[in-house]
């Protein structure tokens, strides 16, 4: 994934026999920061989220059930996911097929957000909404992060390992789990 | 960039330099009180704590910039014979020994000097005189509870810049008698008092620097503070947190009076409601 | 890459060496390009930083005579800590010096990711134009502190930089942190991942530990601001109450916004502020040891405490950040308990000052231009960090919490210190970035005007914060604090010193790029990595990959008596 490198890439110097496993290593290395990153940025949402939490003007709201059919679909597209990055005969199919899912979860956040605001819930309507708002875009961002990323790898496909998307596509599904558990049992 | 650095100015001008700097600034703590005359009880032991700082990281701060100038003005020239290493144990004993003599001497003090005047400030006595300070942009208003000893609610509606300044409310028994005074906090010496700081806008310091004392106000919350003034007179506080363009104009008038005299001036001075 | 070296004379590299002006100087792939990029970026800001604290002083030393409404004063206070900290000490310290010496010393032919360093230095010059930009729109730039506290920051009726100044402020912000949060992806993994064959981990120069924790410690740290950013931007202009309380009342008029904490924002806010000092000064104390070790032709002392050392202020730093907050209204107990932690990276730290200064010991000094800067900051970082034992100690904070005691003791970690090692980084690189070296006197005044006039400055700012002095007052209308006042001129003047010192290296920076004396592959006769490539190190630093044979400190070895020998040799 990530950066295509210069053109004049070569063994000599970013082969895997540098003490440090040369380019590579150096993909996981990035994938595995920024997973450290968005757990980071996670862990600070709920740690506000805890804390805002015992303030007045909390009105919790619950989330719509469309985000559990979401889930579902989140699920599942780690699912095949896996099988992409095992099956490199039919790494596109499964490819694709993920896209399609991350996709429809994407369409179901938005009618989400319709439905919320339908029945008169804003980020301003109180705090927990707020939140839920918030949490849920920062979640879409890492998502469309993730998919822009799997149509990169779509095109690329055949070339080079899945290992890095799929990790970061893994981490995206956990974090919706993290983000709607947290929005709905605190 | 020259090679024959045997005789270049920099070995003693170098040394020099920092030793002059180290003079200068032991002289400085030496010779000037810079603090403003302490006039609180744990204003002292602040004062304490610092003086202790002073003693040990001053000893920290010569001994460093001592060796700093003996390094660099006995430091060998270009031509010397190549570096010979100084040896494990020695190495050892420079880098370990300083650091454990900074981390016993900074922990020793807050454990056993600092924390325990750290706890004086922040007691809860229900003995202890109850004031209230609020802060608004740019202003300090000293609220007692008057002789109910109870403080009126707030009642944010009711606030009126000129005639209501501490938005209480009328109808509030607890109000009737409260009293209110802009600009000027009067305080007893030789009682403690708990002060209760309210914000009614954004973050201000509640700060009097002849008291050590310093406390954020902080809309939404109340903080607290404690302190015995010590000796009558007349203090100043000064925010210390910014607040806005006339951050450096918010300041009010502390008088500390004596015991008598304060007790006498809450008797008669009549409630904000009266 | 340099500006005078011809295309012909550095046959290394056989595959497409870049060509056009553009592709060449601008939209470079070179990691060495970027870092200069990044330097003349820093600058400019830093004119701009520094001018701004060239007014506030007049303004201070004589009030009225500077031409400086109050509203001026907290703008610009609040526009030159937010300008200095994060477009010109991070700019030139972490992103141009880092870019330009991690791929030389580890021997890399590159960053990991040549086209996403690229993309890091063209996100932040939008940021830094941003930042500029917001001077000029209605009510002036940020003026809430550059730690911008909610609900100030939060208000726009609180102040008036509060308004768009705040917005573009958030938003110059948030183009920094992914600019840089890129920049540190890229960092490590060119550490982690591309060093050269024989480099090991405990082979590489503090400087390369220096960054590489650094860089870990930002991106564990930044999300905490980022995500402080959000909700500051939620609260603006989304309607939402993550920072405002219930019931304010702001020019008479009741707020509706209800039940926000605005404790909250501080403790984000320094989740990632300690942290971040810590990401400015590790790397000025990592090259002062490459210099230090160069200059005094000996070994660095304690390079496996070092190592440590710098590991654990870095995994300290994270858990210590409400020694900001001491009287912040947090409770009482956390202020013990975050006393007694930060005390305990006295101890490290101390670890690390005493290897810096060890260094010295039975040394063999030479007296140029980076040794002496690399000497000051020694001075400068003990100084500071006997500041930081006074602030550390709650107690004691309570009488120096937001006065120019912290004004003095910040400015000498993350204000002299950073920039000594800024500077004694870019004497001792020059030679690998143009092929020249910078001229030596002028060097030599500018660290005598560095070095008197912020030594000055910021060491009678602590005896003007024990006088009680507050901070970021326009002016002094307290009386207990006339005596602290008094000294305001003084400081005044040698700021001014210390300002104009560093137009002397602006000149001989700029000068010495076309005209300064050709320099040898190793002038320094320094033993690391880079001083094996070409000065300057053409697109790609060396024809061969190098080969490390040995420590990165290899003084008082080889037999022949030359007293060294490079990291390649065997
Ligand atoms: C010519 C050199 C410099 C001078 C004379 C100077 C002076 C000052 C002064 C007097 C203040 C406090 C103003 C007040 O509180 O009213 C200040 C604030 C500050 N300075 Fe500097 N400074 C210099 C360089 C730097 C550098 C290199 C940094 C880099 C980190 C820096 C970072 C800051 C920060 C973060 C603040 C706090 C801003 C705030 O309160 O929001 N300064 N400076
Ligand atoms: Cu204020
Ligand atoms: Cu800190």
């Amino acid at each position: 994934m990530l950066m295509k490198s210069d053109a004049w890439e070569s063994r000599a110097w970013e082969g895997d026999d540098l003490p440090g496993g040369g380019r590579s290593e150096a993909n996981r290395t990035v994938v595995f920061l920024m997973i450290a990153g968005a757990v980071m940025l996670f862990t600070t949402f709920t740690a506000s989220y805890l804390v805002r939490r015992e303030a007045a003007g909390w009105g919790k709201v619950s989330l719509p059930a469309i985000c559990w059919v979401g889930t579902a679909f989140l699920v599942a597209s780690s699912v095949t996911m896996e099988l992409a990055r095992r099956k490199t005969a039919s790494a596109r199919l499964w490819l694709g097929t993920t896209i399609g899912l991350g996709v429809l979860f994407a369409l179901g956040q938005v009618e989400a957000w319709r439905q919320l605001r339908a029945s008169g819930v804003t980020a301003s309507s109180g705090a927990h909404s707020g939140f839920v708002y918030m949490l849920t875009s920062v979640h879409a961002a890492h998502l469309a992060a993730g998919i822009v990323v799997l149509v990169v790898a779509l095109r690329r496909a055949g070339r080079g390992s899945l290992g890095g998307c799929a990790a970061w596509w893994h981490f995206t599904g956990a974090a919706w789990i993290w983000v709607a558990a947290v929005l709905t049992v605190f | 960039m020259s090679r024959r650095d045997r005789g270049s100015v920099w070995r003693f001008l170098l040394p020099v330099g920092f030793l002059a700097f180290t003079a200068a600034t032991v002289a400085a703590v030496l010779f000037k009180d810079w603090m403003p005359p302490v006039a609180s009880e744990h204003g002292k032991g602040v004062d304490g704590m610092i003086t202790y700082i002073l003693c040990a990281a001053g000893l920290i701060f010569v001994a460093g910039h001592l060796l700093l100038a003996k390094f660099i003005f006995t430091s060998g020239a270009d031509d010397a014979p190549a570096y010979k290493p100084i040896g494990n144990k020695a190495e050892m004993l420079f880098t370990i020994g300083p650091t454990i003599f900074i981390l016993l001497i900074s922990e020793i003090g807050v454990l056993f000097i600092g924390n325990p005047i750290w706890g004086q400030v922040f007691k809860e006595d229900p003995e202890d005189f109850q004031i209230e300070v609020i802060a608004k942009q740019f202003e300090w208003i000293a609220h007692y509870p008057g002789r109910d000893g109870k403080f009126g609610p707030f009642r944010m509606e009711k606030y009126d810049e000129v005639d209501n300044i501490a938005a209480l409310w009328k109808k509030d028994k607890e109000s009737r008698d409260d009293l209110v005074v802009r600009g000027k906090l009067i305080l007893p010496a030789g009682k403690a008092c708990q002060i209760r700081i309210k914000s009614f806008d954004v973050l201000h310091s509640f700060n009097i620097p002849a008291f050590r004392t310093k406390q954020d106000a902080v809309p939404g919350i109340y903080t607290k503070t404690r302190f015995v003034a010590t000796t009558p007179g007349d203090y100043e506080i000064a925010c210390a947190e910014i607040c806005g363009v006339n951050h450096y104009k918010m300041k009010a008038k502390v008088q500390v009076l004596p015991l008598e005299k304060y007790m006498k001036w809450l008797e008669e001075e009549p409630g904000f409601f009266e | 890459m340099a500006l005078t070296h011809s295309h012909g004379t550095d046959a290394a590299h056989g595959h497409d060496h870049p060509s056009g002006f553009w592709s060449k100087y601008i939209f470079s792939f070179d990691h060495k390009v970027i870092g200069v990029q990044y330097l003349i970026l820093a600058c400019i800001m830093g004119l701009i930083g520094a001018g701004l604290s060239v007014w506030f002083r007049t303004q201070l030393a004589w009030p009225g005579k500077a031409g400086m409404s109050p509203e001026n004063y907290v703008m610009a206070v609040t526009m030159h800590g937010t300008i200095m900290i994060f477009f010109v000490v991070s700019l030139s310290l972490s992103s141009g010096l880092g870019n330009f010496c991690i791929p030389l010393q580890i021997g890399a032919r590159d960053m990991a990711y040549p086209l996403l360093n690229m993309l890091s230095f063209w996100t932040i010059v939008p940021g830094a134009a941003i930042m500029v930009a917001s001077f000029f729109v209605e009510g002036g730039g940020a003026a809430g502190g550059w730690t911008s506290y909610p609900p100030l920051s939060a208000l726009p009726k609180a102040a008036p930089g509060s308004g768009t100044g705040q917005t573009l402020w958030l938003l110059a912000m948030a183009i920094f942190v992914v600019s840089f949060t890129l920049g540190g992806l890229n960092y490590v993994a060119t550490i982690l991942n591309l060093r050269a064959r024989g480099m090991t981990l405990m082979r590489m120069p503090i400087t390369i530990w220096t960054y590489f924790i650094s860089a870990v410690l930002g991106l564990l740290s930044f999300p905490a601001l980022t995500a402080a950013a959000i909700m500051l931007l939620l609260d603006r202009h989304g309607g939402t109450s993550f920072f405002l309380p219930s019931k304010l009342i702001l020019s008479g008029q009741l707020q509706t916004n209800t039940g926000g904490t605005p404790l909250l924002f501080q403790h984000l806010f320094w989740f990632l502020g300690h942290p971040e000092v810590y990401i400015l000064v590790l790397p000025a104390v990592g090259i002062a040891f490459d210099v230090l070790a160069a200059n005094a032709r000996r070994p660095v002392m304690g390079y496996k405490a070092s190592v440590f050392a710098l590991w654990a202020i870095a995994f300290l730093g994270m858990i210590v950040w409400g020694h900001h907050m001491f009287i912040s209204g947090m409770n009482p107990y956390l202020g013990k308990y975050f006393s007694i932690s930060t005390l305990i990276i006295t101890a490290p730290f101390a670890l690390l000052g005493v290897c810096l200064l060890g260094t010295l010991w039975r040394a063999r000094i030479r007296f140029n231009t980076p040794m002496l800067f690399a000497l000051g900051l020694i001075s400068a970082v003990g100084t500071g960090g006997i500041g930081g034992l006074f602030l550390a100690t709650a107690t004691a904070d309570l009488h120096f919490h937001d006065t120019y005691f912290v004004v003095g003791h910040f400015h000498l970690m993350i204000g002299v210190t950073s920039l000594m090692g800024t500077f004694a980084g870019i004497y001792y690189w020059f030679p690998k970035m143009f092929g020249r070296t910078m001229n030596e006197t002028l060097g030599k005044l500018h660290f005598v005007g560095t070095m008197v006039g912020t030594f000055v400055v910021f060491t009678v700012q602590h005896f003007q914060g024990m006088g009680g002095m507050t901070r970021r007052y326009y002016e002094y209308v307290n009386e207990y604090v006339k005596p602290a006042a008094a000294l305001n001129p003084l400081v005044t003047i040698f700021a001014f010193i210390a300002f104009g010192s560093q137009l002397i290296f602006l000149v001989n920076f700029f000068w010495s790029m076309f005209a300064g004396a050709k320099a040898s592959k190793n002038p320094w006769e320094a033993t690391t990595l880079e001083w094996t490539a070409e000065s300057p190190a053409g697109h790609g630093n060396w024809n061969e990959p190098p080969v490390v044979r040995g420590d990165p400190y290899r003084y008082g070895e080889g037999a022949d008596g030359k007293g060294w020998k490079l990291q390649t040799d065997a």
